[in-house]
């Protein structure tokens, strides 16, 4: 006879129901796992053999033999050790075979029996709801399997106290939900002197979820504003909250099953390499774009990222996914990400400053900012000169407005953006799949919500001849007109918007 | 030496018999002894139920040196031996089922009881 214990593998953010067989049989006594598994996966064999030896049981002396199917999928991870562990009790006749049949299985064994966390839990949980089975996951991810729907969760926290369950002699209590994160002491953007222009860039950014780059002298407070985002952005909608999330689970990030309507704000340090930037490695892995999902991706320093990782930043940054290809795996994480980005605008960092500026200059300059390609630079809708703070404003109290009063106005504008995909969800359903703000619409659909009036089509004909705007250029303007009427409460997009958003425009130098 | 190799050998028949009739006791039924074949040789074979048993049998003052005697290769060597054995028997003494295989080992000291342990070891490593 054959046991089946149902679990699942992962591909990107698509998990994949992974049939595990065990069958003993007469013959020299021997354990082995076939179904193209990785070393975690074949490591299982001691630490079921051992976990199992913690209850008192010994495998009988039989040829096992597991198999992972269908067998020319990739496994990986750690999570297979308890449907294993689970199917070879099944086998041994101590657990019911019917009992778990409607189960989808995960979970890491320790030596002892307990069961380790493993990561991917939400999604297995949301497989299991798409199957309508129910879920057996470690303990420590209870919670976190929750968030999928109210399929039969058996949250185990060990091997012996799931048999308890299965056998009827101590049910396990389905596990509690815990409340969603709530937004620890954010910055607040009163801390930062002067910089109106900055500020009026940066609740630009976060109402419309632009890309911004800012350039400035060491020192004039960009790394400032830029932390100061996250205070600023209006929280998660649920549907985004749950896909930042399964990104989250596949890294192994959620800690104690709680999720985060709080945007993620990812900021990799500039000797990032391109795996750790758009996902990869030997295991494809999420990297910090996909990381970023729905929220903010902060590069510092941008120059002084490697230029093969800059470039590699185009595709996802275009199209909202990461394509990770490899010899054997090949996957799409969702990224859509808000580049916000700082640099200085030369080596030493004071260009437009005559007194302190280093001798080199301007080529130095030239130099230094020739370091970023001229596609990536067209896929930031805003460009802001950050200039040193004059000693005067140092010394002044803070008086600009907080955190508190910019978001209310960014929420609102978001809750305009939202209204309007909507409405246009009524009209031609599938067309706004997957777009919540303005700066992720597109051809047709841009058209559509950013129309300008006739004295903003003029000007921006007129900007696009003269600037020499791209196409996606010219679409960039729009979309941050369109968010530049939002905030001010205009439905049509007329001449001053169009000029704000021409004045983000990176101006041609020579 | 031969007066030494040919004590040591009387030794070991006398621990085996010992041996023979504990298995014995214990309602097994012992379908050779000393079987001898190409790839190697197994001291006692049994059989209970659907169990094929190749047990090894071993002689020290000690118990405790006893359960050490045993070097790896040599459980190799019984494995293979087991397998051998098995393809001419097969469907004689099995009711034509294939039985499972068990490996067993008899430890003989002066003085106490034969220990048996069941299930002594696996192919592929020790327990």
């Amino acid at each position: 006879m054959v046991a089946h214990v149902t679990t699942v593998a992962f591909e990107g953010v698509d998990s994949r129901e992974i049939d595990v067989q065990v069958q003993m049989s007469s013959g020299l006594p021997a354990f082995s796992i076939v179904g193209l598994a990785d070393k975690a996966v074949s490591e299982a064999r001691e630490r079921v053999r051992s976990a199992l030896s913690a209850l008192g049981l010994a495998l009988p002396p039989k040829r096992i033999t597991v198999n992972l199917s269908p067998a020319d999928v990739q496994k990986e991870g750690s999570h297979y050790d308890l449907p294993i562990a689970l199917g070879l009790l099944v086998s041994m006749d101590i657990l019911p075979a019917e009992e778990l049949t409607h189960h989808i299985v995960l979970g890491e064994l320790g030596l002892d029996g307990m069961i380790a966390p493993v990561s991917g839990v939400l999604l297995a949980a949301m497989a299991a709801n798409g199957a309508d089975k129910g879920l057996v996951c470690p303990a420590t991810n209870g919670s976190e399997a929750t968030w999928a729907g109210n399929n039969e969760i058996l949250a185990a926290p060990s091997l012996l106290s799931l048999i308890n369950h299965f056998k009827g002699s101590q049910i396990l209590s389905p596990p509690e939900q815990t409340k969603p994160e709530r937004p620890e002491h954010l910055l607040d953007l009163a801390d930062v002197k002067g910089q109106e222009s900055a500020k009026r860039a940066l609740e630009i950014a976060a109402a419309g979820g632009h890309n911004l780059l800012m350039s400035g002298p060491p020192g004039s407070g960009k790394s400032m504003l830029a932390a100061r985002l996250a205070g600023i952005l209006p929280s998660m909608s649920a549907r985004e909250a749950l896909e930042t999330s399964m990104i989250q689970s596949i890294a192994g990030q959620i800690e104690e099953g709680r999720l985060s309507m709080v945007r993620p704000f990812r900021d990799p340090h500039h000797s990032a390499s391109m795996p750790a930037l758009i996902g990869g490695g030997q295991k494809a892995r999420p990297g910090e774009v996909s990381l970023a999902h729905n929220g903010v991706l902060f590069l510092d320093e941008l120059p002084e990222f490697s230029r093969q990782v800059l470039d590699s930043l185009r595709q996802p940054l275009e199209t909202g996914r990461a394509v990770v290809a490899r010899v054997n795996a090949h996957v799409t994480y969702p990224a859509r990400v808000q580049l916000v980005a700082a640099m200085n605008p030369c080596r030493c960092g004071h260009l437009d400053d005559p007194a302190i500026r280093c001798s080199r200059a301007p080529k130095c300059a030239r130099d230094y900012q020739s370091r970023l390609s001229g596609p990536l630079l067209d896929r930031i809708d805003l460009f802001v000169d950050v200039k040193a703070v004059p000693p005067m404003e140092l010394d002044r109290a803070p008086s600009g407005e907080t955190s508190r009063t910019v978001a209310a106005r960014v929420t609102k504008a978001r809750l305009r953006q939202r209204e309007r995909l909507e409405a246009c969800e009524m009209k031609v359903p599938g067309s706004t799949k997957g777009i919540f703000c303005n700066a992720q619409a597109d051809g047709n659909l841009l058209a559509h919500i950013a129309a300008a009036d006739e004295e903003g089509r003029a000007l921006l004909l007129q900007a696009t001849e003269k600037l020499r705007l791209s196409a996606r250029g010219y679409h960039r303007v729009l979309k941050v007109a369109r968010t530049l009427a939002d905030l001010a409460d205009d439905e049509i997009v007329s001449r001053p918007h169009i000029a704000e958003a021409l004045s983000f425009r990176r101006l041609q130098t020579d | 030496m031969p007066a030494e190799r040919a004590r040591n050998y009387q030794k070991g028949l006398k621990a085996e018999r010992r041996a023979v009739w504990w298995l014995r006791l214990k309602g097994y039924r012992i379908l050779g002894s000393r079987v001898k074949t190409p790839v190697g040789e197994i001291d006692l074979l049994a059989k209970r139920g659907t169990v094929l048993v190749a047990v090894e049998v071993k002689t020290r003052p000690h118990i405790a040196d006893a359960m050490e005697a045993i070097p790896p290769r040599q459980w190799q060597r019984i494995a293979k031996a087991l397998e051998w054995w098995l393809a001419g028997h097969q469907q004689k003494s099995f009711s034509n089922k294939p039985p499972d295989l068990r490996f067993d080992a008899v430890f003989i000291s002066p003085g106490s009881w034969p220990r048996h342990i069941r299930d002594a070891w696996r192919p592929g490593g020790l327990k």
